[in-house]
Parts: C-alpha cells; structure tokens; sequence
C-alpha cells in the first residue's frame, strides 16, 4: 500500500471543501444537491479510510458508509421532486428565485 | 454470535411504524371522507404506542445489539413525542379536511414515521443509529413541510429546509467520521470509556481534530434546534409550511433533538465538558438575542412564534451550557410544558387562518369581541410563552435560570432575564391587537370543535401545570437521577 491514512483525510477533506463552497455557491437546485452528494462521499472516503487502517471494530466504519449511501439514496429522490415542483410553479429550478419570503 | 433484539423494548415504535403502514394502505380502501377514519387510526396508533411506553417504563437495558437503549430519559422523551404528535394530529383533521386535498393517507402517515424516527432519536445509544433515526424525522418533515403541493410559499419552505437540512446532516457526519476515527467506536458509551481511559491519547494529542469533530457532530441538531449560526431557516419554512406542520416542527423534532444532545453530551463527551460549556454559553446569548431582537419587527404570526421559538431554544440550551442535575431537569420541564402552550398557540393561528383570515397580526385586531374564546386562550398561551408565574411556561424557565445562578453563571442568567422582558414586548403587542384595537370585520368567528378540543387540552394543561408544578418536577428529577450520567 503506498497511500497512508493521512492522504485519505487529506483527499477527503478536500472533497468536502468543495461540496460545501459548490452549496453555497451555485444557482441551480440539481447543482447544490450534486455538491451536497459530494460533501456526504467526502464522509464515506473518511469513514472506509479509517476502518482500513485502523482495523479495531473496522467493520462498523464500512457499514456505517453503507448506511450513508442508502439515505442519500432516498434523500436525491426526494430532492428531484422538489426540483420538479418548484419548476411546475415557479418556471425555473433556480434558488435564488426562491425568495418570496425574507427576514 | 447471535445478535440480542428485545422486542418487547422496540414496541412502542413498532407499532407507530406498523400504523403508519397502516393508514397508507387503508388510505386505498376508502374513497370519500376518509379524513376522520384516517385520523382515528392514527390516534389510537399513538395511543397504542403511549400505553407500550408506559407499560416498559419501569424497565432499564437495552436492545437491538446495544443500539437502542431504554432508560427513564428515553420513556421521557418518548412520551413527550407521543402526546404532542396526538395533538397535532387532532389539530391537523380540520385542517385538512379545508385543503381539499386528495393524498391524505401520506400525510397522516408521515408524521407517523417522523415521530417514530423522532423516537428512536431520544433512544439511540449509537451514532449509526442516531444518523438513521435523525434522516427518518427530517425526511417525514421536510415533505410535510412541501405538503401545500401548489402553494409556492409552501414550495419554497420545502426548498430551504431540505438542502439547509441536508447541508447541516452532511456535516454532523463529517464529525462522526473524526470521532469514530480517533476512539474506533461508534457506541457513545464505549467513545466515553475511550476518551476517558488511563493513558488515552485521544483527549490529550488528537485534541483539536477530535473537538472539530464534537462541534460539527453537534451541528444537525444545532439545526434542528433553531440555534442561532443555524436558525436561518426557521422563520421561512414556519411561515410556508401548513400551520399545524409548523406546530410540529415547533415540538417534536425539537424535544428529539434535545434528548440526543443531552446523550451525546452527557454520555458520549464528557471528557471535553470545559469546552462545550463555553460553545454552549456563547450560543446561548447569540440565540436568546437574535431571536427576541428579530421578534420584535415581524408583523406576520408565524413568522413571529418562528423567532419566539428560537429564543426559546437559547434558554434551553444554557441549561447545557450549566451542567448540573437542576438544569438537566431544568430542560426536561421545558420542553415537556413547551407542547402545551406551544401547540396551544399554533392551534389558535390555524383555527383562524382556516376562518379566512391570513396570518398577519392585523387579522388579530379586535380578536376579543369576535370571539372572546379564542382571544381569552391565546393571552393563556402568550403569557405561558413569556414565561410569566402562574403558567407552565415559568417552571422550565425559572428552574434553568436558578441553575445558572447556582453554578456560578449568575450574569447568563441576567442576560437571560434581559431578554424574557424584550420578549414580553412583542406578546404583549399581540395581545394589545386582541383587546385594544377595533376590528376591521364584526362577524363572529366560528371554531371548530377539534380545535376547541385541542385548545382546552393545552390551556388545562398551560394552567394546571403552572399552578401545581410538583408532579412534573418531581417526574424530571427521578428521570435525571436515573439517567445517572452526572
């Protein structure tokens, strides 16, 4: 093995970043849910890579990511309905037209 | 090896799984008013699910391979859950019934899974668990929060809870991967033994990753909570979401919050108590002013208990930023009374928002001699929520506040009497519309019955437990002792 735990932390950190700045940075609702779907692989990287190097109670550190990928799952479901909708009404599936309601 | 489930511990939120179920098939079966049958149904669940729970409170242990734990914090909580999800949903029938809606099944049915998910929260002893049963009550109310399918402000409560909500349960797992790293453990009560240990290096070398990760494990419920970096999206999603969902919102997926952190801090972290103690103390201002400063300027009434219920959550959370078994009762008493007054209030709002009125304070003008009922109860509940003695909202207040002050946190709890007399102001404000200003329509206002049902249960409630609140201080004192993390 040639990579260490410490370039897996380092790698996944760098996926989160940039999940976290795509969400806060981008327009479409597809994109945001997209970079938010990276900051949540940013967690599985952590969690595999851990349980890899650690071996003690490693199972529990990859079925934990199992677990992760399944209520993503179910969470894009639900975030392409709400992109669907808010394009029946609204037209576009942009959030920063979402402002209707403020302060 | 065989893995140790004990069923009759998991019962209670089997049978709401299995009703909610239930009520989605049974959804199929009727073809014109199925709203009352749909609604009896999942009321006897609950009602059901509250006589398990009480039947195994006597009981410790725990189950499902050391996951799900039953102890008298967890009945508590359970119970709390319990009684104000029968609330909402006999607040939801008239409601519903208004809407004209034809998926009714899913409606009733998600708030029983979001109250199971809610349930299983104030159980987990486990961080896999705890994600599962977190994502169980958001995803039930992120949908019940989008349920007005074509009312754009319902749209767009939906929108913003659900990629805030993700965004916040994204980095709650970020901080699970650092803790679950540094001890190897994802049982809260082996990452204590771990942090505590005799020569553990965790505490002392990898403290400062090991602390990022406490502080973003906290964050979903931070979230959940209303706490101030976090509330942002609490005032627009109260406004959009149907009015007896914002009542839900307001209660349970709160009290579930606050059992977590109450186990996460307690059983899983004390290592680091120096530190969340300051994390606490600083929220705890941040969220009591932000959300009575912010109350002061809103004119719709949503909107306004929105901002009521984040300086809420900044009281309750000095009772963390104090550790003491006062104030760890302290909180237990808030948030069982907050399900009174709190859906008491919601209750109000949605018997006449569903009259025809909107939710403006206007609409509010001269409320006493259109209906001199609804005007008496909402100056009940509105001084509950102020805090003021003869009603259940003081005992949670008062019994953080003397904690603060015995643990040696007097000027915490100054800020915080600052701050019960700016929100005196704005529910004064309201009531001054009730009872001072002339209305702009004279015709009486015809409510309901399950909304008068609904109201006198928790003005009974507001009232009995702020005249004789030894029962229920008694109740959160033996539940403390018994949690024993202290």
């Amino acid at each position: 093995m040639d990579t260490s735990l410490s370039q897996m932390l380092i790698l996944a950190a760098g996926v989160f970043s940039i999940g976290l700045l795509g969400a806060l940075t981008r327009k479409s609702v597809i994109i945001v849910v997209m970079c938010i779907e990276l900051m949540f692989n940013a967690v599985n990287i952590n969690l595999v890579a851990f349980a890899f190097y650690s071996g003690l109670e490693a199972i529990r550190g990859q079925v934990f990511a199992i677990f992760i990928m399944v209520v993503s799952a179910c969470e894009m479901g639900l975030a392409m309905a709400i992109a669907i909708l808010m394009y029946r009404n609204k037209g576009t599936v942009e959030v920063n037209k979402a402002n209707l309601m403020k302060w | 090896m065989s893995i140790d489930i004990n069923y009759v511990f998991l019962a209670p939120e089997l049978v709401v799984l299995v009703g909610g179920l239930m009520v989605l098939l049974f959804d199929l079966y009727f073809w014109r008013d199925k709203n009352v049958p749909l609604a009896v149904l999942t009321i006897a669940t609950l009602l059901i699910a509250a006589g398990l729970t009480l039947w195994i409170s006597g009981e410790e242990g725990t189950t499902a391979a050391n996951m799900l734990i039953v102890d008298p914090m967890s009945i508590f909580f359970k119970m709390v859950i319990l009684v104000s999800t029968i609330l909402i949903v006999m607040l939801s029938i008239n409601y519903i019934d208004q809407l004209k809606t034809v998926s009714l099944g899913e409606y009733y049915a998600l708030i029983l899974f979001a109250s199971a998910g809610a349930m299983y929260m104030a159980a987990t002893a486990d961080l896999i668990m705890l994600y599962i049963a977190l994502e169980l009550t958001s995803l039930g109310s992120y949908i019940l929060a989008g349920y007005r399918k074509f009312d754009p402000k319902s749209n767009e409560a939906i929108l913003k809870y659900f990629l805030l909500g993700l965004i916040a349960s994204a980095m709650m797992l970020y901080g699970f991967s650092f803790i679950y790293g540094f001890t190897g453990h994802t049982q809260l009560a082996s990452i204590s033994s771990s942090l505590t240990a005799p020569g553990s290096q965790v505490v002392s070398s990898v403290n400062f990753a090991m602390m990022a990760g406490v502080i973003l494990a906290l964050v979903a419920f931070y979230f959940k909570i209303a706490a101030v970096p976090f509330h942002q999206w609490v005032p627009d999603v109260y406004e959009g979401a149907p009015t007896p969902i914002t009542a839900y919102l307001s209660v349970i997926p709160k009290a579930a919050a606050f059992a977590v952190m109450a186990r996460l801090l307690y059983v899983g972290f004390p290592a680091f108590v120096d530190q969340w103690k300051i994390l606490f103390i600083v929220l705890s201002i941040m969220t009591m002013f932000v959300g009575n400063l912010a109350a002061l300027l809103q004119t719709n009434i949503k909107r306004l208990l929105g901002y009521s219920s984040i300086a809420h959550a900044g009281y309750i959370i000095m009772g963390f930023a104090v550790v003491s078994e006062r104030a760890l009762s302290g909180i237990l008493v808030y948030v069982a009374l907050n399900i009174f007054f709190n859906i008491g209030a919601f209750a109000i709002v949605t018997a006449l928002s569903d009259s025809g009125n909107s939710d403006t304070l206007e609409d509010y003008n001269g409320l006493a001699k259109r209906s001199p009922f609804l005007a008496l109860t909402m100056f009940i509940f509105l001084i509950a929520l102020a805090g003021l003695p003869p009603t259940a909202g003081f005992w949670g207040k008062a019994l953080i506040f003397w904690a603060a002050i015995e643990g040696g946190l007097w000027w915490l709890a100054v800020i915080g009497l600052i701050n019960t007399v700016i929100s005196i102001y704005y529910y004064i404000n309201i009531a001054r519309h009730m009872y001072i200003v002339e209305p702009a329509a004279a015709e009486d206002i015809k409510t309901p019955s399950m909304f008068r049902a609904v109201i006198w249960i928790t003005v009974i409630g507001t009232v009995l437990f702020g005249v004789l609140p030894g029962a229920i201080i008694e109740i959160s004192k033996t539940v403390v002792k018994g949690f024993g993390a202290l």
